[in-house]
């Protein structure tokens, strides 16, 4: 806590006061083009986002493709996916101009060329909007190659744009039409990802999905994998019941597909669990138990990038994992609060090695089965065998050594930031 | 369009001067005003109408600026141009010594970097206090504090800095 100031106070003084009021004419003028985007359907300002124009082509190109063989085999009783459009809201509580009709072969509007002068930044802003709302019309329709089009001019003509969320609607719609395996996963992971997008409504509803938290079982009659782990480490922290195996199969059905959402407890010293196992594009909610607040974030800095957590009770947002591995949680005020996340592809087979060093699969199908072996700081094991003919695994495993951890910016623990 | 409308009214001035505060450029203070009431017109539903406004449109404010500033620095990386020149001559209204004072602090404002700038404005000028600014700009109270401290000393220094400028002119003028 901070003493007030009475230098500070003064030097301030004329600083301190109301704003004056604007001018009547700039306050007008700024109101009438505000109401023009709100009725245009203008989103924010967004940050700089590189281009990524080589991902667009491809989805592009993804998405010309599942048109053209789906062109190819089209049967009169397998109609492509028709979702209707959900209405646009649009305000038009003020008064002229009429709101902006945006078809969609019209991706932008180009309201400078047709008055004849320079563009404004205004003209740009609006234009850009419209832009990217023809592109959300097309989505919204299920029509996959004008938005495919209109997304690619679109960053071809605002690269400064961020249309991830867009990108990923179109990733998702393209696996719907072209009846991809990877359907589910690709909604579900948009969702979480975007829980308000307008395009939701668009979205089909992935279907055969299984009862969150619950994996699905395994193949009646499967095998039995085992065997024992002679493991060492530097990291005192990391003791041989933390190892993980996991078995990923050829038979992927009965997988489960639905992502599902962990809880992890931050309380005052410690997470609750302290390791989760979750299969990849599952997600994590963070809920803080602590009176305190704390800032919660994994070692890479990327896969859970800092995530404050103010009061008691507080809970994250579902942080998606989507790439294997061991990832250790961190608190940015707390040293010695530890947790580790462990993503696998497949949440059917997995399981911790005992005190002792054993481990054993159940329920594994008959065929070659890869088996990994995965300890806290990244260290792993590899073996292929074939599930219902394999020996015991018998293995060793030396921990790798342990990260110097720091806080989120890089600063050391117990230093007070500057 | 109503609760737009009403937060414009009544806040326009507020935003202005805290765009002014937060370094925008001149030539870019009504877009970005313009930016910062069609977010809010977004995200209205999403606020919590228990908690103070202004804190929230700082916070949009400050984003806004942040991202504008990058998009021009990446810009200026681009081109390889000089940084932009914002002109800060007075105008014909700005001549009043209240006046001058606020140019005097909006320059000192200006040395300091983005991050302490936000939480120094925010508690120093608009009286917030730095538990809500620092929820409002997304960090740690402990952050937020010791960036305070830090930016009272920078600012303190600025400002002496530019108090002892000026005076250094006037006795250069009034020398013989």
């Amino acid at each position: 806590m901070l003493e007030r100031d009475p230098e500070l106070d003064a030097m301030l003084a004329p600083e301190r006061q109301e704003p004056p009021m604007p001018p009547a004419a700039l306050n007008e003028r700024l109101w009438r083009r505000i109401s023009d985007s709100v009725r245009a359907g203008a989103g924010p300002a967004r940050g700089p986002v590189g281009p990524a124009l080589l991902i667009i082509t491809g989805l592009l190109g993804v998405a010309v493709g599942a048109w053209a063989v789906s062109s190819f085999r089209a049967q009169p009783d397998v109609p492509a996916p028709t979702v209707e459009a959900p209405k646009v809201e649009r305000v038009v509580d003020a008064g002229p101009p009429p709101p902006q009709t945006i078809s969609d072969e019209t991706t932008t509007s180009p309201r400078a060329a047709e008055a004849g002068a320079r563009p404004t930044d205004e003209d740009r802003f609006l234009d850009r909007e419209s832009s990217r709302l023809g592109v959300r019309e097309a989505l919204k329709k299920n029509q996959l190659l004008q938005a495919g089009a209109a997304l690619a001019k679109h960053e071809a003509d605002y690269p400064e744009d961020d249309v991830r969320e867009e990108r990923e609607a179109l990733l998702v719609l393209t696996a719907a039409f072209s009846q991809s395996t990877a359907l589910p996963r690709a909604a579900a992971a948009f969702r979480a990802r975007y829980p308000d997008s307008g395009l939701l409504l668009a979205l089909p509803t992935p279907q055969n999905e299984a009862s969150p938290g619950r994996p699905v079982a395994p193949r009646d009659g499967g095998c039995t994998v085992n065997g024992r782990l002679g493991f060492s480490t530097n990291d005192p922290t990391v003791h041989v019941s933390d190892v993980v195996v996991y078995a990923v199969t050829a038979a992927r059905s009965g997988m489960r597909t639905s992502p599902v959402n962990h809880q992890v407890v931050v309380e005052p010293r410690e997470f609750t669990p302290k390791r989760s196992i979750i299969q990849r594009l599952d997600s994590v909610t963070l809920e803080l138990k602590d009176r305190r607040e704390h800032g919660v974030f994994t070692s890479d800095r990327s896969t859970l990038r800092l995530r404050l957590l103010p009061r008691r009770n507080t809970t994250s947002e579902p942080v998606v994992f989507d790439t294997f591995g061991s990832f250790r949680l961190q608190c940015d005020v707390h040293a010695n609060e530890r947790g580790f996340v462990v993503v696998v592809p497949d949440a059917r087979f997995v399981t911790s090695v005992a005190d002792d060093g054993a481990w054993q699969l159940d329920g594994v199908p008959p065929g070659k089965v890869k088996v990994s072996i995965l300890e806290p700081n990244g260290a792993r094991f590899d073996v292929v065998v074939n599930a219902c003919s394999s020996a015991p695994i018998d293995s060793t495993l030396e921990g790798n050594e342990p990260p110097v951890l720091t806080r989120f910016n890089g600063s050391p623990y117990g230093e007070y930031q500057q | 369009m109503t609760g737009l409308e009403s937060l414009y009214r009544e806040h326009l001035g507020y935003v202005l001067q805290s765009l002014r505060r937060l370094g925008a450029p001149a030539h870019r203070v009504e877009d970005l005003a313009h930016d910062v009431f069609v977010t809010v017109h977004r995200r209205l539903a999403d606020f919590d109408t228990s908690r103070p406004v202004r804190p929230w449109l700082f916070g949009i404010a400050h984003g806004l600026v942040a991202n504008e500033r990058a998009l021009a620095s990446s810009k200026r990386a681009e081109a390889g141009s000089p940084s932009e020149q914002v002109d800060d001559a007075p105008g014909p209204e700005e001549h009043s010594e209240r006046a001058a004072a606020q140019r005097l602090i909006r320059r000192a404002l200006e040395e300091l970097d983005d991050e302490k700038r936000a939480v120094f404005i925010m508690h120093e000028l608009d009286q917030v206090p730095v538990s809500e600014a620092a929820a409002v700009l997304g960090l740690l109270t402990d952050t937020a504090w010791s960036r305070l401290k830090a930016a009272r000393k920078q600012f303190k220094d600025a400002m002496t800095r530019q108090l002892g400028s000026m005076e250094g002119g006037l006795h250069a003028r009034t020398r013989p």
